[in-house]
């Protein structure tokens, strides 16, 4: 049985994120050039926003989880757990644009339903729009999934740093994205400490440990972040955070792959 | 001989702080000599580390590296950061890049060389912290024993003439202590001034070739270990040796 203090705790929230971060570092593609994966996963999301057709969204969707599981190898029930998420979600918003509320009756052909003094409705465009919309939404999610799950963040920066991306932002990401892991271990700390003492029992003490957790962290995190500073000065920071650039793989195998998914989803959003 | 690195009277008081936490601190190093400096919490043995290369500005005194003044420009701040080489207690301080090769090439660039150059420096310290594995590991997927010696290999990368660390080597297990006190000695033996601030009195009995005593902001003795050890004020001012047995809280 789940306990019931595990939902509460906020160091649930973590999990999700070492996740992803595990596999991005831990791929058979990790060393492959970032630009060619991120090339890859942004031209199926182009082509899936220009050519807004349901069959290209699955198709994308169908490609990427290809790409993920059999070339990258990471775990098909890791990339399906994702993009559960993001489909739930999408579900959600898309539910909207299918199902139409009202309190009278609506007029016209399609389906209606009572529940008390609302009206639930739907007809075939609105079903249509909202398919298009969830495919296509699908099909970029899963993109977005197979660059992540495939390439490691400091990859990423390392591109978008090749990509002559503003130095601040730059320096701003790769602080963030490693402060979000310590102050992910200390939050899991204080959380543990909270919990030992009760903290988590009750859904009330909960909100309460959660608010506490909250102002402490933030105090926490400036105090590292002072302490950063010092250590970056100590070290000679002059200026801009200068980094080694890495060093990647370079694989002819990228371009085919390249050339057939667009051919493919060209073929499938033109065709009648 | 020119000592390393010397504090001459250095006075220094936190800005939002009513006590000093130094007030008159004095203490010469030597090249290749292995320190550890002692006192309780409060006495003032990271601020003096802190003043060292500069993070900190004496507000009456002098800081002398390698017999020059410590110069407080741009230019001369640089100039002590790459002979005063500081590693912090927690290395999650110290660590800001994901990327364990990254981090530790970040100094090595600062001192303005070479891409090449950088990876060399970088190989270089990796090999001395025995982490080479660890290179194409992210940071945060790194155990606490590793993450001390990426931190330090990160400092050990600008080839510092001395190296402060500020209680590097507490709660380290065994096995990881052995080896940063291998790297510690093959520094020193190299000629490097090796800085140890501490609560160990074993690794100040039996590591040190000097000991350096604090107590409220001031160095109050800095002699080898036998000395200190025998000096029956010092060892009441360091604290009981078997704290368990003392029951001081009953």
């Amino acid at each position: 049985m789940l306990q019931p203090d595990v939902a509460h705790h906020p160091a649930t929230w973590s999990t999700v994120m070492h996740l992803i971060d595990r596999h991005a570092y831990n791929n058979a593609i990790r060393m492959l050039d970032p630009a060619h994966k991120a090339g890859l996963a942004g031209a199926a999301i182009l082509l899936c926003l220009l050519l807004d057709r349901p069959a290209v969204g699955v198709l994308t969707l169908v490609w990427m989880f290809a790409l993920s599981t059999l070339w990258a190898r990471v775990s098909p029930l890791v990339f399906g757990r994702a993009l559960l998420a993001e489909g739930l979600f999408l579900g959600l918003s898309v539910a909207g644009v299918a199902i139409n509320v009202s309190l009278a009756p609506p007029p016209g052909a399609g389906m209606a339903l009572q529940l008390g003094p609302l009206w639930l409705s739907s007809g075939p465009e609105a079903l249509v729009l909202a398919t298009r919309l969830l495919t296509r939404a699908l099909g970029c999610a899963a993109a977005l999934n197979f660059l992540i799950l495939t390439t490691p963040l400091t990859d990423l920066i390392a591109l978008l740093r090749r990509l002559r991306t503003p130095e601040t932002l730059i320096e701003l990401m790769t602080i963030i994205y490693r402060a979000i892991f310590v102050l992910l271990a200390s939050l899991q700390r204080m959380a543990t400490a909270q919990d030992a003492r009760l903290g988590y029992s009750t859904p009330r003490r909960a909100l309460r440990s959660a608010g506490l957790l909250g102002s402490q962290l933030w105090l926490d995190a400036y105090r590292r972040s002072q302490r950063l500073q010092v250590a970056l000065e100590s070290r000679g920071l002059d200026g801009p955070l200068r980094v080694l650039p890495l060093d990647y793989r370079h694989d002819r195998r990228t371009w085919w792959l390249g050339a057939v998914l667009v051919t493919s989803l060209l073929l499938t959003g033109v065709a009648r | 001989m020119t000592p390393v690195l010397e504090w001459v009277d250095v006075h220094y008081r936190f800005p939002a702080s009513s006590t000093p936490a130094l007030c008159g601190a004095t203490l010469r190093l030597e090249a290749g000599q292995r320190t550890v400096l002692l006192g309780r919490n409060g006495a003032g043995k990271s601020t003096l580390l802190l003043q060292a290369n500069g993070i900190l500005r004496p507000s009456r005194g002098q800081v002398r590296v390698a017999g020059v003044p410590l110069d407080y420009s741009r230019r001369g701040l640089q100039a002590a950061r790459r002979q005063v080489g500081l590693v912090f207690q927690n290395p999650d301080d110290q660590l800001f890049s994901a990327s364990v090769a990254q981090d530790i090439s970040f100094g090595p660039l600062n001192l303005g060389l070479s891409v090449a150059e950088a990876r060399q420096r970088v190989a270089a310290a990796a090999a001395r912290c025995a982490i080479t594995d660890l290179l194409d590991r992210p940071t945060h997927a790194l155990s606490g024993g590793q993450r001390t010696r990426v931190a330090l290999a990160g400092v050990l990368a600008m080839e510092p003439r001395i190296i402060l660390a500020d209680e590097l080597t507490s709660g380290l297990d065994p096995w990881i202590r052995q080896q940063v006190f291998a790297v510690f000695n093959r520094l020193v033996a190299e000629g490097v001034s090796v800085v140890l601030a501490s609560h160990d009195l074993e690794v100040a009995r039996h590591w040190a070739d000097l000991v350096a005593v604090m107590d409220a902001g001031r160095v109050v003795a800095a002699a080898p270990p036998d000395h200190v050890f025998a000096d029956p004020a010092l060892r009441e001012l360091l604290g009981p040796v078997a704290p368990w047995g003392d029951g001081v809280m009953g």
